[in-house]
């Protein structure tokens, strides 16, 4: 129920400590960036030698955009720095970072990088798609379920789903689509 | 006038042959699951289906992936009935009532009312669609680089504001991000290379495609993964079909949402989700039996499953005649009709004036094909909710990746995804809303070409830009918008409008 | 460096190879689609041209030759994509021949010339000088003495410095003996639809651009940049600059594939055979001609080399007078003080 607490309550109840020591950050983060935005945008040349007109430089848009995040960012900071201390808030922000929903987190963006990045590319794309499929449904079933399903079972339809989706994806793209997978 | 109900009728025609019914009732079919499935959204199901649109010609095209964005905003009722989660963000004021009714026994009664809401609402939509559409067509020829300019910033501002889930700077944040990606490559005036840092591809800038795929698929995929529990589905047995009186009798709800839904539709970047919630909360303000509201009111359901389906023509109405995206995927739809050599904007009126009523007739035939589905398939939808997540989201990340090359064939637009992706969930946890974000990187190349181009034209002069007619009207919607969200300045308003009109002027979040 | 070394062989095998072109027509028979990437949007005027050729060269081979756009830095994005694909034979680019000879004078791309391509020329694009329905001026005569005495009061849509439109009126003004504003849009169609709008006076894009709105009365086509009067099915002819400027360069803009070399020879003569049949003869591609204002002007090899070189020349040397040349024209062999190919 959670997930629609979050979309109906009123703002105020949403809050919680850990939150408003994110904004902080984020907001001291966003004031960073906009300031560094800001000054490569500055930093830009001014295309004098082709006597552009001085209103229509390229840093413009960035120099007014870095600034506006700078700002945005800094009432952010300064939003979540008056806010009332609650207790132990930088204690609940660390522990959003290490509970099993974050495991969860960590473990896909693992599985998801090494697809893109190291198999793709590597080896055939069916190959590639095949290892993530079955790694992604082995990990989610088994080791990372609350009432994980028998192990034989789960490696069966994982093995049979992994073959068809990897078949299938790159036929109907490879032949029905004509695209050149990597 | 007559043109256009001749140009209509030509549009109904050209869609009664049998690929475009074909297409028609398997996109819709289509969408009504990717809507119903938690973690698919609307947006991500139209930007992945772009792909496989590639090889059709530009009309079934286009066609098919209105179909898909129409059935997957319904869609998202049943998970919102049965499970109380929203099938897409659209259908979270849905849930509000939808599900204490399926607690109460009556589950197939509010999908049947969905179906019927969805569908008048979308009714109510293409009406206006159809009568505003060729009228700011005209208004739009008369639009320069100072209006365009203006309302790239319009979009962005009130999209920051409107979507933002609890404070308004968060919203204007994602929106000034979505801005700077698309600083990022050459700038058409005097084709500078901008925050390229060397790397040749980012000379090109950042695809909206590859980007969307990234901050709708992949962060929703790691936001659902994320979940331990999987709720239970409420299953039904009552019936689905509704009666003609149980319609009738909220038709004045009706007509409120659907108005409703289709400006909050045609405002930049504010798409079906602010149309559910904003025609719920005035539902809810006028209605008589308000103490009902969130604990099973049918007229609550009415109003949220009118407003956002409402929405959808009426995102249409800037998307082709402006080129600006009424909601996050109609910016898709944008980027694809591109793809497609189809060009939205002013000119479309006088290039293909039978476009914009071929839209229309698209969206009335998709509304047939919804209706008959959402009163006929209840089984089969319940199906589908049951289809665990461990074995669907590897299949969609599949998808994410081979969406992402397959239009440009370039690794470079995995790696976006990618980026966009890991970015985008970020954000999405620390309660940053998506659509200022896409709204940025489609506007951002506007805002800054035509605010350079205007002082161009102008030879440095800012008067233009605020002087001219649209301009001025522009300009000053945007001061206001901004000031209304500094809370020092629009307390007094409320308060002062609270006792004026004895109403909040605030909406479904305060309660 | 390489690209050198392979297109010096390139260019000396290459009229051995032409002469046995038909012999070798059917020895290549491709297994799997080619990608043509096509470094511009969907709709615009190269995607337009490029899709019209596909499919006669789809037939001819009995295979599949799929646009891919790769938009992006004029055109320099996409083309770097082919210039680093296997050399197989599979990847080609479809593009203005003229951008692909000067992307290293502009810096897009290092160390690439027009000889790092076999060229397939298929049609020419000619600029059109137009101005809105409603304008001051009537003929180019009017235009011209209003840029001499005006300069940089009158504003030039164009789609960019690098664009046809950009090479047009820099071209125009240098003849004429003028300045004159520039103002850039986001791609020739849009440059077209300011203009018939009012929001500038005058624009300089491809007559193809321009036909739409010609045909519909919104845009009257002054001059265009040839030295023959130009045919728009629908309209009255528009007369050559060449009646005002009587010693205006003109270089008309060549569009058609590009391969790059370095490709097997057996490519090479089937692409060749195309072009001397099916292209040349091509009712469809006829037809596109007539009704955009374009001519059908196929050649491929040398022929098409020397055809070209006229528009690499003009763009290299406009983009050196505006100072905007990062590499000066003569790194790809062109002489600007007598607008002639150094030892060519």
């Amino acid at each position: 129920m959670s997930d629609l607490d979050s979309e109906t309550l009123p703002p105020a109840e949403t809050e919680s400590g850990a939150m408003i020591k994110a904004d902080l950050l984020a907001g001291l983060f966003f004031l960073i960036v906009g300031i560094a935005i800001f000054y490569l945008a500055w930093d830009m040349p001014r295309l004098e030698t082709r006597r552009i007109h001085p209103a229509t430089i390229p840093g413009l848009v960035p120099m007014l955009l870095g600034g506006s995040l700078a700002l945005c960012g800094f009432l952010l900071a300064v939003r979540a720095a008056r806010v009332e201390p609650v207790r132990n808030s930088w204690a609940v922000l660390g522990r959003t970072l290490v509970n099993t929903e974050a495991i969860r987190t960590f473990v896909l963006a693992a599985l998801v990088l090494i697809y893109t990045l190291g198999l793709v590319g590597l080896v055939p794309f069916w190959l590639a798609t095949g290892l993530f499929v079955f790694a992604f449904i082995m990990l989610y079933e088994t080791v990372l379920a609350e009432n994980a399903a028998p192990i034989a079972r789960s490696v069966l339809w994982a093995l049979v789903q992994a073959i068809i989706v990897a078949a299938v994806v790159t036929l109907v793209f490879e032949r029905g689509f004509l695209v050149r997978l990597p | 006038m007559f043109d256009g109900i001749s140009l209509l009728g030509a549009g109904v025609l050209s869609l009664l042959n049998w690929a475009s019914l074909f297409n028609i009732a398997w996109a819709s079919l289509l969408g009504i699951i990717i809507g119903a499935l938690p973690g698919l959204t609307a947006t991500m199901g139209v930007a992945l289906l772009v792909t496989f649109t590639y090889g059709m010609p530009p009309d079934q095209a286009i066609l098919s992936l209105l179909a898909l964005y129409v059935g997957a905003i319904y869609g998202g009722s049943r998970t919102a009935i049965l499970l109380a989660i929203p099938g897409t963000p659209a259908s979270a004021a849905t849930t509000l009532d939808g599900y204490p009714l399926a607690r109460q026994g009556k589950a197939g009664m509010a999908m049947g009312i969905a179906t019927t809401s969805s569908a008048l609402g979308t009714l109510v939509g293409i009406f206006f669609l159809a009568l505003i559409a060729p009228l700011l067509a005209e208004v739009a020829l008369r639009f320069g680089s100072y209006e365009f300019f203006w309302l790239a910033l319009f979009g962005v501002v009130i999209s920051g504001q409107l979507t933002a889930i609890d404070n308004p700077i968060k919203g204007y944040i994602a929106g000034i991000l979505g801005l700077l990606v698309a600083m990022v490559g050459m700038e058409s005036l005097h084709g500078y290379q901008r925050f390229t840092f060397g790397i040749q591809p980012l000379g090109g800038g950042i695809d909206l495609i590859p980007a969307m795929v990234g901050a709708f698929g992949l962060a929703e995929i790691l936001t659902v993964m994320k979940r331990r529990g999987i709720p239970t589905i409420i299953t039904s047995t009552d019936r689905v079909i509704p009666r003609f009186k149980d319609v009738f009798r909220y038709r004045w709800t009706t007509i409120r949402s659907g108005i409703i839904g289709t400006f909050m539709g045609i405002i930049p970047g504010v798409g079906e989700d602010i149309g559910s919630w904003a025609s719920y909360a005035a539902a809810r303000r006028k209605s008589k039996e308000r103490e009902k509201f969130g604990k099973g009111s049918v007229e609550g359901l009415v109003a949220a499953e009118t407003g956002n389906s409402a929405s959808i023509p009426g995102a249409m109405i800037p998307t082709l005649t402006l080129a600006l995206p009424g909601s996050a995927a109609a910016a898709v739809l944008i980027a694809a009709m591109f793809i497609h050599g189809i060009r939205p904007g002013p000119m479309i009126m006088i290039e293909n004036p039978g476009f914009v009523y071929q839209i229309v007739a698209i969206l009335l035939l998709t509304t047939i094909a919804i209706t008959i589905y959402g009163l006929s398939l209840t089984r089969l939808l319940v199906k589908v909710l049951l289809v665990p997540r461990e074995k669907l989201m590897p299949v969609i990340y599949v998808l994410c990746v081979v969406g992402a090359f397959a239009i440009t064939q370039r690794m470079f637009d995995v790696y976006v995804m990618l980026f966009f992706g890991f970015v985008g969930f970020i954000l999405r946890e620390m309660k940053y809303p998506m659509a200022p974000l896409v709204l940025g990187i489609i506007l951002g190349e506007l805002l800054d070409a035509n605010l350079r181009r205007g002082l161009l034209l102008s030879d440095g002069d800012l008067t233009p830009f605020f002087v001219r007619p649209i301009s001025a009207v522009l300009w000053i919607v945007i001061a206001l918008t901004i000031a209304m969200s500094i809370p020092a300045i629009s307390r007094p308003i409320q308060d002062f409008l609270a006792k004026r009109l004895g109403l909040g002027a605030r909406g479904a979040r305060d309660g | 460096m390489k690209f050198v070394t392979k297109a010096a062989l390139a260019v000396a095998v290459a009229p051995l190879t032409l002469g046995v072109a038909n012999a070798f027509a059917q020895d290549w028979q491709p297994d799997r689609p080619i990608n043509v990437v096509v470094p511009w949007g969907a709709g615009g005027s190269t995607d337009q041209v490029i899709r019209v050729l596909t499919p006669i060269i789809g037939e001819a081979l009995g295979q599949s030759v799929v646009v891919v756009n790769q938009p992006g830095a004029s055109g320099a994005t996409g083309t770097a994509e082919v210039l680093a694909a296997p050399r197989d034979g599979y990847t080609w680019t479809g593009n203005a021949i003229a951008n692909n000879a000067t992307y290293q004078i502009s810096g897009l791309l290092p160390d690439t010339n027009i000889d790092d391509w076999h060229l397939y020329i298929a049609v020419a694009h000619v600029p059109v000088v137009g101005v809105p329905a409603d304008s001051e001026f009537n003929d180019f005569g009017e235009l011209l003495d209003a840029f001499r005495e005006r300069g940089e009061g009158i504003t030039v849509g164009t789609a960019g410095v690098t664009s046809s439109g950009g090479t047009a009126i820099a071209s125009i003004s240098q003849a004429g003996e003028f300045e004159y504003r520039m103002v850039a849009y986001d791609g020739g169609g849009p440059a077209a639809t300011a203009t018939a709008a009012g929001e500038v006076m005058v624009t300089t894009q491809l007559a193809a651009e321009q036909a739409e709105l010609i045909r519909g009365g919104r845009i009257k086509g002054l001059a265009v940049l040839s030295d023959q009067p130009l045919e728009i099915a629908g309209v009255d002819p528009i007369p050559p600059i060449t009646d005002w400027l009587p010693d205006m360069p003109l270089a008309p803009d060549y569009f058609g594939i590009l391969v790059p070399t370095g490709v097997p020879d057996e490519v090479i003569s089937a692409l060749d055979a195309i072009w001397e049949s099916d292209i040349a003869n091509s009712e469809t591609l006829l037809n596109y001609t007539l009704t955009n204002g374009a001519v059908l002007t196929p050649a491929s090899g040398e022929a098409a080399r020397a055809m070209a070189m006229p528009v690499v020349i003009e763009k290299a040397c406009a983009a050196l007078a505006r100072g905007e040349a990062e590499n000066d024209p003569s790194t790809i062999g062109i002489d600007c003080d007598t607008h002639s190919e150094i030892g060519g």
